[in-house]
């Protein structure tokens, strides 16, 4: 009686040090299930994506061809730029203006997009971590525009939450070629259309007219795409947030 | 059923924990259907409930509750309450089967009470929760059969 009385007392407190585990340590469990979901996705690029490039043959070899005359171009662009930008910080201290932030960016593979049975926040998860150089708040993008923001980290993940989530408030404002600018705070959505609330400013902009961070706020730096102008408070996300593949974080040195 | 043919506490331990921990990972590989995940966790701890001592479905739904806490980004041990109160709860009703499948929804409505702004609604999550919810079950009871059956280390005993 005794004895199964002291192995009773023992699985409980073992209980209560596992469920305070990942009170105190709150990545342990992603910690402990990032192999397996890092794993899948190994498996996915080096086998699956081999298998589909097989059977596509031609096509693949044609993008091949396409994606190096863009990379060349881009070289030839990127190294003109660096002259008008060592001109640009030149400029800027002579005039005693305030110097930009140098940014760089961290290419992370997305891991997830599950945020688990409850799936409570429009979360995806990405495989770079506190041990890369992730912070939370870090702005994260991709080529086309603003995905969302890192909102946790453990060692070797984050978390991001996309700008479909009602709780992410981005400041924006259009992008006119008349002068004309609409002012908003982007609030949640769907894949398909996001809202833009507390509209001010000019209230009617041409459809379609490019809808980019307004650096209010200060948490999403300036001129990032976010999508174009729908109207009626409507604005259509420039990223596809259900096919990410990779994204990148926005470090700041 | 799962674990009762492993004579070892520590191997049982072992498969416990790594049964958690890829249901964790399968929970976020899968993505979300109608707003709601596959509650392959909540599923396994239906399943192990009503088969296993006390003391081993309170291990197993703690570990279980605290890794749904985790990748769902819930305040610590809300995942954990309903969990430890589902698995006494399939412990002690006459039908169990019919609670593993209709477990899902009262997690929804359970998650309702506790978070504002829930993603997509209560009404659709719940409502799309039978269907996730009964996928879930149906996949994981062979799943931890068949688990079962390769981990009976003590088959001669």
């Amino acid at each position: 009686m005794k004895k199964k009385r002291s192995v009773a007392v023992a699985f409980v407190v073992s209980a209560a040090i596992l469920a305070a585990v990942p009170v105190i340590f709150q990545g342990a469990a992603i910690e402990a299930a990032y192999p397996v979901e890092r794993a899948w996705k190994f498996i996915n690029r080096s086998v699956f994506s081999r298998v589909a490039g097989f059977f596509r043959g031609a096509e693949a070899r044609a993008e091949n061809i396409r994606l190096k005359r863009e990379l060349a171009a881009l070289a030839l662009d990127l190294s003109e730029s660096a002259d008008i930008e060592a001109e640009n910080v030149r400029l800027r201290r002579a005039l005693n203006y305030i110097e930009r932030e140098k940014n760089s960016y961290l290419a992370a593979p997305v891991l997830s997009r599950g945020g688990g049975a409850a799936a409570v926040r429009n979360i995806i998860r990405v495989g770079k971590g506190s041990l890369d150089g992730v912070c939370e708040g870090a702005v994260v993008t991709v080529p086309e525009g603003l995905v969302g923001r890192v909102v946790s980290v453990t060692l070797h993940t984050c978390e991001v939450m996309l700008l479909t989530d009602a709780t992410l408030r981005v400041a924006c404002v259009s992008e006119s070629g008349d002068g004309g600018r609409l002012y908003g705070i982007l609030s949640g959505g769907s894949e398909e259309a996001l809202l833009l609330k507390h509209l001010s400013g000019r209230d009617a902009i041409a459809d379609r007219t490019r809808i980019v961070t307004s650096g209010e706020g200060g948490v999403f730096p300036r001129g990032l795409e976010v999508g174009v102008w729908l109207g009626g408070g409507m604005v259509q996300p420039s990223v596809a947030y259900s096919t990410l593949e990779d994204v990148f974080i926005r470090c700041v040195k | 059923m799962f674990l009762s043919a492993v004579s070892n506490k520590r191997i049982q331990l072992i498969i416990a924990i790594m049964t958690v921990v890829v249901a964790t990972a399968l929970e976020e590989l899968v993505p979300p259907f109608f707003f709601v995940g596959m509650p392959f966790l909540l599923a396994s701890v239906m399943i192990v409930a009503p088969k296993r001592s006390a003391i081993a479905v309170v291990f197993f739904a703690v570990a279980a509750g605290s890794c749904e806490d985790a990748v769902s980004s819930l305040p610590p041990l809300t995942s954990v309450g309903f969990f430890l109160a589902a698995a006494f709860a399939v412990r002690n009703v006459p039908t169990p089967k019919v609670l593993s499948y209709i477990a899902y929804p009262l997690y929804q409505l359970y998650l309702a009470v506790w978070i504002a702004d829930l993603n997509g609604g209560v009404f659709v999550r719940t409502f799309s929760a039978f269907f996730v919810g009964a996928l879930a079950v149906a996949l994981t009871t062979p799943a931890l059969s068949w688990l079962d059956r390769k981990a009976g280390v003590d088959e001669q005993g």
